[in-house]
């Protein structure tokens, strides 16, 4: 194996864009032939939209005449013929795998994988580690209680299709996992932003110093957090170590691996193909803000074809003046997701907007919720906050003011702070939930768009 | 040893070119019916080079046995025709 390449697979990596949009092109017609034999559900909706397979002929055809799908078109498939449902598109006796993620009734969505998917769907994650110096031999500490969520199930594909060294912390408390990694002395941590900052929040308590463990690289997917320049930074000064993220959407794939310049992420192109579109569902200029639609090529049981992520991005193309890559690069990772974004005096404002900007008051910690709601024929947003340890009740009205100062200067709208109390929000292991919408149902740019189309 | 773009001494065209046999040597052994473990292990040995033909952006099916909407590739026809062969004298 030549360990002193840069790249993991410099064929992909560094292909030319335009022979990269013409594999790329060739691989959604492959996925296109391959849904529509084999999926009943797909049959369907393409024979619906008057939609063969084989018309597809260029980009053009895929993008105006394939429709869209959701998770919501999953969830009805699986509803109809238990457990799998019509999308399925594998004999039942080669699913290997079994996960799950919330669905949108209450009711999961269940996330079948075969042997090749896992290894394809592991890929980004090898990728990743590659780009950021991590090599075989490498020990890989997961604080993961090896659940349903598939993210880090993913990791664990990429670390032995990386040939590195895997150490569970399932099962464990958080306390219990702080005093292992010492022992342990991992060269990267695999965890969601939220669970590191908690991670050390714990070793703080117990008086660990956490750089001692050694952790050279932190390795993160599940929200955005260190493509945030502040949440980066709390991480990074807390571990000693470098954070690197991965986009993944469960039921779609390990898409897209941090860029090692932490400027965003670049989307993987041997797993997926992007679209990125506008609330009419036409493709957004490069370097403009839209809604990602993602087809899998790593989903072979359930097919994914212009799956609607509502994850927002920004994206561009050529080559990445940091990495090198010619994938399309998503700057800032994801920016937001279309049913969190809130648009105050024509302003489109995201909550990891306002996140990088609270991450520059000293006083505040990481910890936050973003509230919107609906009033007096606007939306608004209250952003509730944890001072920072050590911050003296009596200063937070002070903080307040400074930050809805700092907010409205940056972002050019005024959104309120409530200061609580270290400990005063919740904490979780796997993704938190920051986003808090009271607004009624019509406001929010999700349904704007199906109206759109 | 490669260089350090990582992009190695052979070209794709002759990777794929040798991929292509190992898996025609695994389905020959496949076709021979061996033990499940022999089996399971020439499996691997496809599958692995399905992925490695993707990688190089060769692989125009999701599957290594096709996607099931067009001809199978040329080196599957013989094996599966021998196994309908098989198949019908048993009856």
């Amino acid at each position: 194996m030549a360990l002193n390449s840069r790249y993991w697979n410099p064929l992909s990596e560094l292909r030319p864009p335009a022979e990269s949009a013409r594999l790329q092109f060739r691989r959604i017609r492959a996925v296109l032939r391959y849904a529509y034999a084999r999926s009943p559900m797909y049959r369907r909706l393409y024979d619906q939209a008057g939609v063969h397979p084989d018309r597809v002929r260029t980009l053009r055809d895929f993008i105006e005449r394939v429709p869209t799908l959701d998770k919501k078109d999953l969830m009805e498939a699986q509803a109809q013929r238990p457990p799998y449902g019509t999308a399925l598109a594998v004999p039942a006796e080669r699913i290997a795998y079994r996960f799950q993620t919330s669905g949108t009734t209450g009711v999961p969505l269940l996330i079948p994988m075969i042997e090749e998917s896992t290894v394809l769907y592991g890929e980004p994650w090898t990728y990743l580690f590659w780009s950021v110096g991590l090599r075989p031999g490498d020990t890989f500490y997961f604080p993961f209680n090896w659940g349903t969520f598939i993210g880090f199930w993913a990791a664990y594909w990429g670390v032995r299709r990386l040939g590195g060294t895997v150490v569970s912390g399932g099962g464990m408390d958080t306390r219990a996992r702080v005093q292992m990694l010492l022992q342990v002395r991992p060269a990267a941590v695999v965890g969601t932003p939220t669970y590191l900052l908690h991670m050390a929040e714990v070793a703080r308590e117990l008086k660990v110093h956490l750089p001692q463990a050694g952790v050279r690289v932190l390795a993160t997917a599940g929200e955005p957090g260190p493509s945030v320049p502040a949440t980066r930074r709390a991480i990074e000064e807390a571990w000693g170590a470098r954070v690197y993220e991965l986009y993944g959407i469960g039921e779609v794939g390990s898409i897209a691996p941090g860029c090692p310049g932490q400027g965003g992420v670049h989307l993987c192109e041997d797993v997926a193909a992007s679209l990125v579109v506008g609330p009419d569902g036409r493709p957004v200029p490069e370097g403009e803000v839209g809604e990602h639609l993602v087809t899998s090529f790593c989903q072979h049981a359930q097919p994914l074809i212009k799956y609607r992520s509502h994850d927002l991005v920004r994206w561009r193309r050529g080559r990445c003046p940091a990495c090198g890559r010619t994938w399309t690069a998503f700057e800032g990772g994801v920016l937001g997701r279309t049913d969190h974004m809130i648009i105050i005096k024509g302003t489109n404002v995201y909550p990891t907007a306002v996140e990088a900007v609270l991450g520059e008051v000293r006083e505040l910690s990481e910890h936050f919720e973003v509230h919107a709601s609906h009033a007096d024929g606007g939306d608004s947003l209250l952003v509730k906050v944890e001072a920072a340890p050590g911050v003296p009740s009596d200063r937070f009205g002070d903080v307040e003011r400074a930050a809805e100062d700092l907010l409205r200067g940056r972002i050019g709208v005024r959104i309120g702070v409530e200061v609580v109390a270290p400990g005063a929000l919740p904490r979780y292991e796997l993704k938190a939930k920051r986003f808090f919408d009271h607004r009624p149902k019509e406001r929010q740019w999700q349904v704007q768009m199906e109206g759109g189309r | 040893m490669a260089g350090a773009d990582g992009r190695g001494t052979v070209k794709p065209e002759e990777v794929l070119r040798r991929l292509r046999r190992i898996r025609r040597e695994a389905r020959a052994i496949l076709a021979g019916r061996p033990a499940p473990a022999l089996a399971r292990s020439m499996h691997t040995v496809e599958r692995a080079c399905h992925l490695a033909a993707w990688q190089i952006g060769d692989a125009m099916t999701l599957l290594p046995e096709g996607d099931g909407a067009q001809e199978p590739p040329r080196s599957t026809r013989r094996p599966l025709a021998r196994r309908a062969r098989v198949r019908r004298s048993a009856r």
